[in-house]
């Protein structure tokens, strides 16, 4: 989820370069991922990898709205910045997420990063396959 | 002009005679309502007044002049012939005569004697108008000092104004600097992973393409750092609060950064005690890095560098002051053997984007030395270098040990 659409192409790169067996689907701020999220056909992730600033709708705001829903309560949700800045760590944590990554530099720092998240267990791992 | 008060004619013309002769001016009246009539119209410096009259005498004349505020001045000479016991004169005194006269008279005394009222009595119109005059400049000084304490206050106010608008401005350019700043980087970031990711999976036949690329990466890594660099230059401007400072503590933090280039540049660095001050930490850590950063860089080719940090207490705030443990202020010098510059650009070297050397061959962006003089002008201090080309250079800092 980032409204930023290099950074999408580049985040999906990578993460097919990490492990090329991953289904993903993007959205581009909050609404449209909740909106994505709800529709009926849609399937659960196992993971969510969420921008913090967006426009509409920003990452934390959206993780409220996550983490208020039973059917989506249960995804991991990991979120990303460009910033570092620690007061938006503490309330991503605050709220539920599971991780907080600063965007990397190098894409091939941040494929390392994704093999690592993805090779390790996650906590409430939802049970549904894709 | 003196008035003649007097019943009996005779005792007037004569009276007038003698005053002509010394041409002095004179009215007659020959009652004491006629006397006191004349009196509010005219101006009189003296009255010679018979004190025997019909109707109202002379020392009710004298008591009714000298119940008004006009009149009360006027000196008031008794002239009698009939009355010259003494309760008559003293009641003349009381009654605000300035002298009392009996007949005879000889002419030359009174004449004396008019003379001396007359040149009184202007004397002391005189001295009432200079009073006056005093008493107006003091209304026109205290209306002058009124109106320029309100004008001070209007200024100040003004003043306030200018001040809180500049203020904001400030902090409005600080955000500015920093969004751009910012915003700046997000881009430039961008360019990079791409041309990077282009590198490193299409360019590996290709050497002209992969120069070209790598000059590309190096260019947008300078910029990256200058952004850096200028963004730390904006927030140095936001208010911190200073506080105790053990600059040992800081130095040491900043030469365990520096580890890695020390080993690989065989730098030696030796360090003296350093006080204790009352500052913002991570700015003397910013300054310290810079200063250190640019021995270490600035270094010659062949020669490992040697830093040299050492401190003073000194009186005064002036680079040449001298030593006084009970002393305000420091002097730190940071002294190297690197490859110095020409003190004719000692004004250049702490302005910011001001780079004396070849890019080529030493890398910077400029903003290094910009921001060290920032950080010891937030804390009151001062900083300049000395250097010979080709030998070395110091750098000099005074810092106040606590705010003044």
């Amino acid at each position: 989820m980032d409204d930023d659409y290099d950074d999408q192409l580049l985040f999906k790169d990578a993460l097919a370069e990490a492990d090329d067996t991953i289904l993903y689907f993007s959205a581009n701020n909050g609404i449209d991922a909740l909106e994505k999220l709800h529709s009926e056909n849609s399937l659960i992730p196992d993971l969510v990898f969420m921008d913090v600033n967006m426009p509409k709708m920003n990452g934390i705001d959206c993780l409220k709205e996550i983490k208020k829903s039973e059917k989506l309560k249960p995804i991991p949700i990991m979120m990303y910045s460009t910033s570092s800045f620690s007061e938006y760590q503490k309330e991503c944590f605050e709220n539920g997420a599971i991780g907080y990554i600063v965007k990397p530099d190098d894409y091939w720092q941040l494929c390392n990063k994704l093999k690592d998240i993805l090779s390790s267990e996650l906590p409430n791992k939802t049970t549904q396959p894709l | 002009m003196i008035l003649i008060v007097d019943d009996i004619r005779a005792n007037i013309v004569a009276l007038k005679k003698i005053l002509e002769l010394h041409s002095l001016e004179c009215d007659a009246v020959t009652s004491g309502e006629e006397a006191l009539k004349i009196i509010l119209k005219k101006d009189y410096s003296l009255i010679i007044m018979d004190v025997q009259m019909p109707g109202m005498d002379g020392f009710e004349v004298a008591e009714t002049l000298a119940g008004s505020n006009r009149t009360k001045d006027i000196p008031v000479l008794f002239l009698s012939a009939i009355n010259k016991e003494k309760k008559y004169i003293s009641r003349g005194y009381e009654t605000g005569g300035v002298d009392y006269i009996t007949k005879p008279v000889d002419p030359d005394l009174l004449i004396l004697k008019v003379k001396t009222f007359l040149k009184l009595y202007e004397q002391q119109k005189e001295l009432k108008n200079i009073r006056d005059l005093l008493s107006k400049e003091i209304d026109i000084r205290k209306e002058a000092q009124q109106n320029l304490e309100i004008k001070v206050i209007e200024r100040t106010k003004e003043l306030v104004k200018k001040n809180e608008e500049l203020e904001l401005r400030n902090h409005e350019l600080q955000q500015f600097s920093w969004v751009v700043s910012h915003d700046l980087k997000e881009p430039l970031r961008k360019i990079e992973i791409f041309i990077k990711l282009i590198r490193e999976n299409y360019l590996k036949e290709d050497p002209k393409a992969l120069d070209y690329v790598n000059r590309t990466i190096n260019a947008s890594e300078r910029m990256n750092k200058l952004i850096t660099d200028l963004l730390e230059y904006s927030r140095l401007s936001s208010d911190v609060v200073p506080k105790k400072t053990n600059l040992n503590e800081i130095l040491s933090e900043v030469l365990s950064d520096f580890d890695y280039l020390v080993e690989e540049k065989s730098a030696v660095i030796k360090v003296e005690d350093l006080p204790v001050i009352i500052g913002i930490a991570s700015q003397l850590r910013q300054l310290f890095q810079n200063l250190i950063g640019n021995s270490l860089k600035f270094s010659k080719q062949n020669l490992p560098p040697e830093i040299e940090i050492s401190a003073e207490i000194i009186a005064e705030k002036d680079f040449e002051s001298e030593v006084s443990p009970s002393g305000k202020f420091c002097r730190i010098t940071v002294k190297d053997n690197g490859i110095g510059f020409d003190e004719k650009y000692l004004s250049k070297i702490f302005i910011i984007f001001q780079s004396l050397n070849d890019r080529n061959a030493y890398e910077g962006t400029g903003i290094g030395l910009a921001i060290a003089k920032k950080i010891v002008e937030k804390h009151d201090g001062l900083i300049t270098a000395k250097s010979q080309f080709g030998v070395g250079s110091s750098f000099i800092i005074i810092l106040p040990l606590s705010p003044i």
